[in-house]
């Protein structure tokens, strides 16, 4: 039953998101068809992809570990897992901000859950990862670190990323709807966050004075409560603090701006 | 049971210019002169009321034809009806399974061989992948396209594309069926088929409405008219009166 104004906004979001859940199977085929895409095009498919960065990830790593005078073993390691996950941030984003935009023809013209298509975004990205996890899992059996990694922690903390990144895709989604110039914009910002994230570089390589760009980023956090179990590590309460605030955070701003905007997505596109 | 339900619906649309677009154009909107410039130029705030003061009741049985000229509101009127506006003011209730058939190929992937189209398509208009997958066969006879759906749809031609999308969309029943203008399917030959095939849908669905140029279609499916004009319905009635009025209108714009 549809009831537009008939309830209250609160009501038509959690409905909605209600809606998306019970619909999973809409999301996951289409999400998953974006990724057969690549496959009915090249036999290995986005594999292709995951070549391509084991490619990057190896040469980088050797000079890498060179410039910074690290074992390879432990730079290679350290290099690919958060080269990895910062593409995968990375690509959330920039395809979180096309969610609605991209989903213009379905939108238009029958009552789909809006949030269906953040999922859609989500799963499909996390295939990718998936695709990519291979390299990590490579890199970590070839360094003699697999048997450390602590997978419970790793868990909670992909638990947590998956969780913001579907709500950044919700409000990124909906407001580069209304304001085309947001796409461009997220995607300066990730150029320059990759370099200012502790992804090349290690964070206790920074200066007391420089430590704010690791203590005061979001993606510094997520990276870190990520990265840490794959090697081996515990990561630091205040790195999880800044996750799980930087989570709170997003779920308020994702709240607000549903319960004002939702309905007005489709009349943007 | 089905039913559509418009309480005083009104549908304003808010237009947008390259200006307005942007975040960084609207944020300078607030320094004054800017402000100012574009006032002047009538760029800014613009809003266009497709729809004013809506009130319809639909149940069981009804047939409705949607009848006005470009631009009356007959799309929004069908897109508040499959729930896809939620109106600017006034309240909609809608109960049933509802389907918009304006654009068959909706979801459909040029890669993809036809037998992944049908799932593709299937799902897309509401069903499980099970369910989606049931229909294979329905469809596969229907469209004749026999050996064809192993491969890739982009390699058929626009009729044969035309015609997997059509067999897809006209497989299951829904209650309410919204349809923006006619739809049909490719060559000579294929055209009759595809009309039994409509029309079977046409009488199983509870609710049908339909917006329209064509008189003859209007008069063959819908019992019941509305006229709409500049957002406004003018006359809700008869096919017949509707189809007067209207002419009557556009012969003294």
């Amino acid at each position: 039953m549809i009831q537009t104004n008939a309830r209250s906004q609160l009501h038509l979001l959690l409905k909605d998101l209600a809606g998306a859940f019970q619909g999973w199977e809409f999301w996951v085929y289409l999400g998953w068809n974006d990724i057969a895409k690549q496959y009915r095009r090249s036999f290995i498919g986005p594999i292709w992809i995951t070549l391509n960065t084991a490619l990057f990830i190896v040469a980088f790593g050797l000079v890498g570990a060179q410039l910074f005078k690290i074992a390879v073993r432990d730079y290679l390691s350290y290099f690919c897992i958060g080269h990895i996950l910062f593409g995968f941030f990375s690509a959330l984003l920039n395809e979180g901000c096309l969610t609605y935009i991209n989903a213009t023809a379905f939108l238009k013209q029958t009552a789909y859950p809006k949030t269906a298509f953040v999922l859609r975004v989500l799963w499909k990205n996390l295939i990718l990862l998936g695709h990519n996890f291979l390299v990590i899992l490579g890199v970590l059996v070839w360094a003699g670190k697999i048997g450390n990694v602590a997978w419970v922690d790793f868990a909670a903390a992909l638990l947590v990323a998956l969780i913001s990144g579907a709500l950044a895709v919700a409000i990124l989604g909906a407001l580069a709807a209304r304001f085309r110039d947001i796409p461009m914009m997220v995607q300066s910002i990730m150029q320059i966050a990759f370099f200012l994230t502790p992804v090349i570089w290690k964070a206790d390589q920074l200066t007391e004075r420089a430590k704010f760009l690791v203590v005061w980023n979001p993606l510094a956090a997520y990276l870190d409560i990520l990265r840490r179990p794959l090697l081996g590590e515990s990561a630091p309460p205040e790195s999880w603090y800044m996750a799980l605030g930087a989570m709170a955070a997003q779920a308020g701003l994702f709240i607000a701006l549903y319960l004002a905007a939702r309905r007005r997505i489709v009349y943007w596109l | 049971m089905p039913f559509t339900e418009l309480n005083s619906v009104c549908v304003d649309f808010p237009v947008f210019t390259s200006r307005s677009r942007g975040l960084v154009n609207t944020l300078f909107m607030y320094t004054k002169q800017e402000q100012r410039r574009v006032e002047k130029a009538g760029m800014f705030g613009y809003t266009v009321h497709a729809l004013r003061d809506i009130n319809v009741s639909l149940g069981p049985g009804d047939r409705i034809g949607l009848i006005g000229r470009n631009g009356a509101g007959k799309t929004t009127l069908l897109r508040v009806m499959s729930g896809v506006y939620e109106p600017s003011s006034g309240t909609v209730r809608i109960e049933g399974r509802i389907s918009s058939l304006t654009d068959i190929m909706l979801g459909m992937d040029p890669d993809a061989n036809g037998y992944e189209n049908i799932v593709l398509r299937g799902i897309v208009l509401g069903l499980s992948r099970k369910e989606a997958a049931s229909l294979i066969p329905d469809v596969a006879d229907f469209s004749g396209l026999g050996q064809y759906l192993d491969l890739p749809v982009s390699t058929y031609s626009t009729g044969m594309m035309l015609r997997l999308a059509f067999a897809v969309s006209t497989a299951v029943v829904p209650e309410i069926l919204l349809m923006d203008e006619m739809i049909g399917a490719g060559d000579a030959h294929f055209v009759e088929k595809a009309q039994s095939r409509i029309n079977k849908v046409i009488e199983n669905v509870s609710i049908l409405v339909i917006a329209s140029h064509n008189e003859e279609i209007i008069k063959r499916f819908c019992t019941r008219g509305i006229l709409l004009d500049e957002g406004r319905i003018k006359h809700m009635g008869s096919v017949d009166e509707c189809m007067a009025l209207h002419k009557e209108g556009s012969s003294h714009p």
